[in-house]
């Protein structure tokens, strides 16, 4: 169990992490996700930020009522729920100076600088090390700590498509599909999460901290075992399938009634086929030659495709999914981001929670990523303003007095 | 480096699953020191028949997806469907410390050896069952296949193909299979907390992790462009959120570029020779260039023309502006320098399917060791090892359990 000193606000102790302290130095998505689950489960995290190099998430839109404002960044506000804000200007050497007493009273340090910079600033490991010997420090970046990119700057599209993954994404006559999801960065961070919280029991058994570099590229291409293998044992690169498959066949989204609206049907062996063909009154055609046994219908993909369409697009996306589910066959409706807002098997399992912001209002929010059954993810707080909690880190954990604060803002230390 | 000073080298896991998200979970464990014994039923995991293989040969010691998903692991073969198969179940789970697994839901429950029941057993077990839509829910019993759970995890609308005139097309999906490796960290990154509380003097418990939820939980301000601009995010996305940014044609293929903070615009400003529409008011802000997306974009391809990709790239890194040559194949993946120097593809030996290059964990711990030191298991390799040697059975026992065909 740590023994940092507790302050007021860790008055909240529940959750798996309940007592650990987290020094957030992370901007934009993959470190703030990484700390974000650490927060869910109740570790108390700091967020270190300025108003002199502002976190892009603070800027990045949708905001509250369309109008620009740091406070009022949606996204931020869904993605830091439960952390503490104090502004500290680490362009300065006091800024400096009071994030590391900040690590030395607190378990986990998490930075996503680009590789270098942390310890250009003096917040290296081997320097936060001198202040908390048991520290446990974990850098989440695109390319890794070291290595001949590892200065490159780069957001998670960048790392989809240095993976090889972009390339493997569409049809092979259209150009390469931009990743809008950007599943790099919160790819990286969950694994600097699993990461950290090794060691942390690590910690816990042995008195030892450590330092982690976790790489997105290397998160990425792990999950492309069967292109890297195929590559690996025959020298060949699979080619773009789009939504095919190399042994399901029909295997696709298929068009449904109103506009862009889509259902995704695979299906894996001959009983499924059977059952498709007789769910939608066609059972005809599991005794037709063009469309059995499946190399069959590999040849005659696209006719079948059409052939599948005609059905699904006489439907909405979602009776075509409850038709096809009571058969037993693998169809899930294409959910759009307000599908899953309104659904309601999320809602069932209370996958969405209300979030009461001072500045943003009420906004339903994914509550969590995942469920446990003695330390449920807790939302104790909304997201913090800039600086919200500056009395509480300042004054109240490293003691500077309140006289001392206001005259560190009049210097921009405190920003 | 000796196995004492691994990350989690006192833990026992015990994986009851096939194809990925529980056995990659586990493999990371097992990367990381943990001692994991993987159960197959007698007739292997289904990733034994999914290849690749060799020259596309079928076999079952071969599949490349096998391989790589059970890397440092031990494997015992187990039927826990039988009355038998079951009290050795059990046995295992005495001497284990966390359970992973990614059967249907019930599935366990149904064979008696559900959470409750091997709780009463073993109080301080954590056990995850990660399953495509959660143990709970209107939908938890659905049938689907990847595929289905990448659209329904809402990533479809993001990351979809184009027509030529740059419209959106089909909600297209990515390969391999995504929503099991976003589960599969989320379940240790649970388990790993779930432990942290039972070092802390707590209970062990049950991990509920869906793979749809997994996929949901990340999809970035999809649900704050719906509630504040009431916008179906993917659906006519003419304009990106940051410009510019996203592929755009060069002389000789694609870059992807990506401005979004103050300085990038400058500094690709400066890279188009601070042309005056550049130094336009509107141009300083996100909102501006989202407004003039059309302007932005047709001078920028207008100077893209013509310029080699290499040659973009570089310059726009210098600018710090996050840019790559769009397209990158999983040859320049496995040739690539950088990952040379780090040492991530891990060249191991198997006895049937040879020396092999494997992707290693995204890691690096300064302390302690995560590197492949085993290839996967053979199926039934364990065997003696764990059953005898753990479990304490005898070797007419052992004889007993094969020919009624439980192991």
């Amino acid at each position: 169990m740590s023994t940092i000193k507790q302050g007021a606000l860790a008055g909240i102790r529940h959750g798996a992490l309940a007592g650990i302290r987290v020094v957030d130095l992370t901007s934009a998505w993959a470190g703030p996700h990484c700390v974000s689950l650490l927060a869910f489960m109740g570790a108390e995290v700091i967020k270190v930020e300025s108003r002199a190099k502002l976190d892009l998430g603070r800027f990045y839109p949708p905001y509250k009522n369309g109008v620009p404002n740091p406070d009022g960044a949606v996204w931020f506000n869904q993605m830091h729920r439960n952390s503490l804000s104090v502004t500290l200007n680490l362009r300065t050497p006091e800024g400096i100076a009071l994030s590391k007493r900040l690590v030395s009273v607190s378990d986990i340090v998490v930075e996503n600088f680009r590789a270098g910079v942390a310890d250009r600033l003096g917040l290296g490991y081997r320097e936060l090390v001198e202040v908390n010997p048991q520290v446990i420090m974990a850098a989440v970046s695109g390319f890794g700590a070291y290595g001949p990119r590892s200065r490159w700057v780069t957001y998670g599209m960048h790392i989809s498509n240095m993976s090889g993954l972009m390339a493997s994404v569409g049809f092979s006559d259209t150009e390469p599909v931009s990743d809008w999801v950007e599943m790099p960065d919160p790819s990286g961070g969950v694994a600097g999460t699993a990461a950290i919280l090794a060691a942390l029991h690590y910690r816990a058994r042995t008195g030892k901290g450590q330092y982690i570099d976790v790489s997105e590229l290397e998160t990425v291409i792990g999950f492309q075992p069967q292109g890297i293998m195929d590559y690996v044992m025959n020298g060949v690169e699979q080619g773009r399938m789009a939504n095919r498959d190399q042994v399901m066949v029909p295997h696709g989204v298929y068009p449904c009634r109103g506009e862009d609206e889509w259902v995704s049907i695979a299906i894996a062996d001959e009983e499924e086929w059977r059952r498709f063909c007789s769910t939608i009154g066609r059972p005809e055609l599991a005794r037709d030659p063009r469309f059995s046994p499946a190399s069959a219908r590999r040849r005659n993909e696209d006719e079948l495709d059409a052939l599948i369409a005609d059905w699904t697009g006489q439907r909405t996306k979602f009776q075509a999914m409850e038709t096809l589910q009571a058969s037993g066959v693998g169809a899930v409706a294409a959910f759009t981001n307000a599908d899953l807002f309104h659904d309601r098997h999320l809602a069932a399992r209370g996958f969405f929670a209300w979030d009461e912001h001072p500045h943003q209002g009420r906004t339903r929010m994914p509550a969590r990523a995942w469920q446990m059954s003695e330390t449920p993810l807790s939302l104790n707080r909304p997201a913090p303003m800039m600086g919200q909690h500056n009395s509480y880190v300042l004054g109240e954990l490293l003691g500077v007095s309140e006289g001392e604060i206001k005259e560190l803002e009049s210097r921009e230390v405190v920003r | 480096m000796p196995d004492q000073d691994r990350t989690l080298s006192d833990l026992k896991v015990l994986e009851y699953g096939q194809m990925v998200s529980a056995p990659y979970c586990a493999r990371m464990m097992a990367a990381l020191g943990a001692d994991v014994i993987k159960v197959e039923p007698p007739t292997g995991d289904k990733a034994r028949v999914a290849g690749p293989f060799p020259g596309g040969v079928r076999h079952s010691e071969k599949s490349g997806l096998f391989l790589c998903m059970n890397l440092d692991k031990k494997g015992i073969t187990l039927d826990p469907t039988t009355p038998c198969g079951k009290r050795v179940f059990r046995r295992l789970i005495e001497e284990t410390d966390i359970l992973v697994e990614n059967n249907a839901p019930g599935h366990l429950d149904s064979l008696g050896l559900g959470y409750e029941a091997l709780r009463a057993m073993n109080p301080g077990l954590i056990v995850v069952s990660i399953t495509p839509l959660g143990q709970s829910g209107p939908y938890s019993n659905y049938k689907v296949h990847d595929l289905n759970i990448w659209h329904a995890g809402g990533w479809g609308y993001l990351w979809r193909e184009r027509n030529s005139e740059g419209e959106p097309g089909r909600p297209v999906r990515a390969p391999s299979y995504m929503a099991s490796f976003q589960a599969a960290y989320n379940a240790i990154t649970a388990v790993l907390g779930a432990l942290y509380f039972r070092d802390c003097g707590g209970s062990g418990q049950h991990i509920d992790v869906s793979e749809q939820e997994a996929m949901v939980f990340v999809l970035a301000n999809a649900f704050p462009v719906y509630n504040e601009e009431n916008r179906i995010a993917g659906k006519n996305i003419a304009i990106p959120a940051s410009v510019p940014s996203g592929v755009l044609p060069c002389g000789d293929g694609y870059v992807l570029l990506s401005v979004i903070e103050p300085h990038q615009w400058k500094g690709l400003a400066e890279l188009l020779g601070n042309p005056e529409w550049s130094q336009e008011d509107w141009t300083g802000s996100m909102e501006g260039r989202r407004l003039n997306f059309d302007i932005v974009n047709a001078f920028l391809s207008e100077w893209l023309e013509g310029k080699p990709v290499d040659w973009v790239v570089e310059k726009a890194i210098e600018q710090r502006i996050p840019s790559s040559p769009a397209g990158l194949g999983i040859r320049e993946v496995v040739g690539d320098k950088h990952l040379e120097e780090r040492g991530f593809f891990a060249e191991v030996e198997h006895p049937v399917a040879g020396t092999l290059r494997y992707p290693s964990v995204p890691w690096q711990f300064s302390g302690t060791g995560a590197s492949i030191l085993r290839p996967a298991p053979l199926l039934g390799q364990h065997n003696d090892e764990v059953y005898m040697g753990h479990l304490g059975y005898t070797v007419g026992e052992m004889a007993r359990l094969r020919s009624s065909g439980v192991i």
